[in-house]
C-alpha cells in the first residue's frame, strides 16, 4: 500500500481474500469485525481486522530466518 | 470475456462522467460482487459483500491520502476490479468444485449422462447452454481452464465440439468403474487425429482439433504452471482468431488445419517432456530442501 509504483499491482479483491481466508484456515491469522461506534461516527463501513496468531508470529520468525515452514490443515481435508 | 468487456465498456462510460466516477466505481464493484455471490450461502454472501465494501472504501481513502485526484483514484480502482474479475470467477467456481469434491465423481455421472444425451440426441442447442451453466462442476477436471473454456465457447465453430467433448469427459469421469487415469489416454488419442486427417483431407478436422485441445487441457489439470497456462491460452486465442479470419466452417482453412497439426505435436511434446521434467525438478528440489534443512516447522 505504501509503494506508489506498486499501486497498479495491488492484488485484486479475489486474490487478497482467498489468501487471507487460507491463512486464517491455517491458523496463521485470526480476524474479527470491527465493532463499536467508530465506523458509524466516521461514516465508513466496518473493517475486518486481522492479526497474527501465536503460530503466525512463529511462522513469520521462521520464514525470516530462512527456515522452511510446512503447514497443514488437519481435519480440513486440504 | 463478455463480462470483462462489459465492465470495460461501463468503465469507459463512467470516465465520461467524471463527477459521478468515484461513487460509481464503488457501486460497480459492489454490484459485481453481488452478482458473484448469487446462489451462495447467505453467510458467505454477507461476509464477502462486507469485505468488499470496506476494501473499496479503504482503498479509495488510501489513494486520496496519497494525493491522487478522485477520478484517478476511481480509474485505479476500476482497473483493479477488471483485472481481478478472472480471479473472482475462479473463487466463485471453487464452491462448485468443493461440492463435486465432497460428493466425489459420482456427482458427475448423472450430469455427464444428462448432457451427453442432450448434446447427442435430444436438443444440441439447449445442451450447449445448459452445459455452459454446468461449467462450475465440470471444472473439477479443468481447474484453471475456465477462461479457455469461455474463449472456446465464444466461438460458434468450436462451441459444439467443445461441449460434446466436455459431455464425454464428464460422462467418462462419472462412470464409477472407470478411474480417471484411464480417461486421460482416452482423451489423448483424438489429439493425433489432425495429423492423420491432414493428408487425408478430412473435413471434420476442426472437431478433432477441439478434442485434441481438450486432451491437452485435461493433462494440465492441477499443474498451476503460469507459463504453460499462458502458452495454451495464447494457442487457443490464435486458433480462435485464425478460424475467424479465414471463415472456416465445414471446410477447413489451410492455416487452421496446419495449426492444429502443430498444436497437437507441440502439446504432446510439452506434456511428455517439459511437464514431466518440471515436475521431477520441483519434487527433487523439494526433497533436497527437506533433507538438508531438516528444520521444518510443522504446525
Amino acid at each position: 500500500m505504501q509503494d506508489a509504483e506498486n499501486r497498479l499491482l495491488l492484488p485484486s479483491h479475489g486474490s487478497i481474500y482467498k489468501l487471507l481466508s487460507r491463512l486464517t484456515k491455517y491458523g496463521v491469522l485470526e480476524s474479527r469485525w470491527e465493532d463499536g461506534e467508530a465506523p458509524q461516527r466516521e461514516g465508513r463501513p466496518p473493517r475486518r481486522l486481522y492479526r497474527l496468531t501465536g503460530l503466525g508470529v512463529e511462522v513469520g520468525q521462521s520464514v525470516r530466518a530462512g527456515i522452511t515452514v510446512t503447514l497443514d490443515l488437519n481435519g480440513l481435508g486440504v | 470475456m463478455q463480462t470483462v468487456l462489459m465492465a470495460l465498456a461501463i468503465g469507459v462510460l463512467l470516465i465520461g462522467t467524471r463527477a459521478a466516477l468515484p461513487t460509481s466505481v464503488q457501486t460497480l464493484t459492489v454490484a459485481w460482487t453481488r452478482a458473484l455471490v448469487l446462489g451462495l450461502p447467505a453467510r458467505v454472501q454477507r461476509r464477502r459483500l462486507a469485505e468488499i465494501r470496506s476494501d473499496v472504501y479503504e482503498h479509495r481513502a488510501a489513494l486520496l491520502l496519497e494525493g491522487h485526484g478522485a477520478p484517478e483514484a476511481a480509474s485505479l480502482q476500476l482497473f483493479r476490479l477488471v483485472r481481478g474479475m478472472p480471479e473472482d470467477l475462479v473463487w466463485r467456481t471453487s464452491f462448485e468444485i468443493a461440492i463435486v469434491r465432497r460428493f466425489g465423481k459420482w456427482a458427475l455421472l448423472p450430469l455427464g449422462t444428462l448432457f451427453a444425451a442432450l448434446a447427442t440426441w435430444v436438443r444440441p442447442e439447449a445442451a450447449e447452454w445448459l452445459f455452459l451453466l454446468s461449467l462450475g462442476p465440470v471444472t473439477v477436471f479443468l481447474q484453471g481452464g475456465i477462461f479457455r473454456s469461455l474463449i472456446l465457447l465464444g466461438n460458434s465453430i468450436f462451441r459444439r465440439h467443445y461441449v460434446l467433448t466436455l459431455a464425454a469427459v464428464a460422462l467418462l469421469a462419472g462412470f464409477p468403474i472407470l478411474p480417471v487415469k484411464y480417461i486421460l489416454p482416452t482423451v489423448e488419442i483424438p489429439s493425433l487425429t489432425p495429423i492423420i486427417g491432414l493428408p487425408a483431407g478430412v473435413d471434420t478436422i476442426v472437431a478433432a482439433g477441439s478434442v485434441s485441445m481438450m486432451g491437452t487441457l485435461t493433462y494440465f489439470v492441477g499443474t498451476r504452471n503460469r507459463k504453460v497456462e499462458a502458452w495454451i491460452l495464447l494457442s487457443i486465442l490464435t486458433m480462435w482468431l485464425a478460424t475467424g479470419a479465414f471463415g472456416a466452417k465445414d471446410s477447413v482453412a489451410p492455416l487452421v488445419t496446419i495449426y492444429f497439426g502443430y498444436l497437437s505435436i507441440a502439446s504432446w511434446l510439452v506434456y511428455h517432456y517439459l511437464y514431466r521434467h518440471w515436475i521431477t525438478q520441483v519434487k527433487t528440489h523439494h526433497d533436497r530442501q527437506a533433507a538438508t534443512t531438516g528444520a521444518s516447522t510443522r504446525a
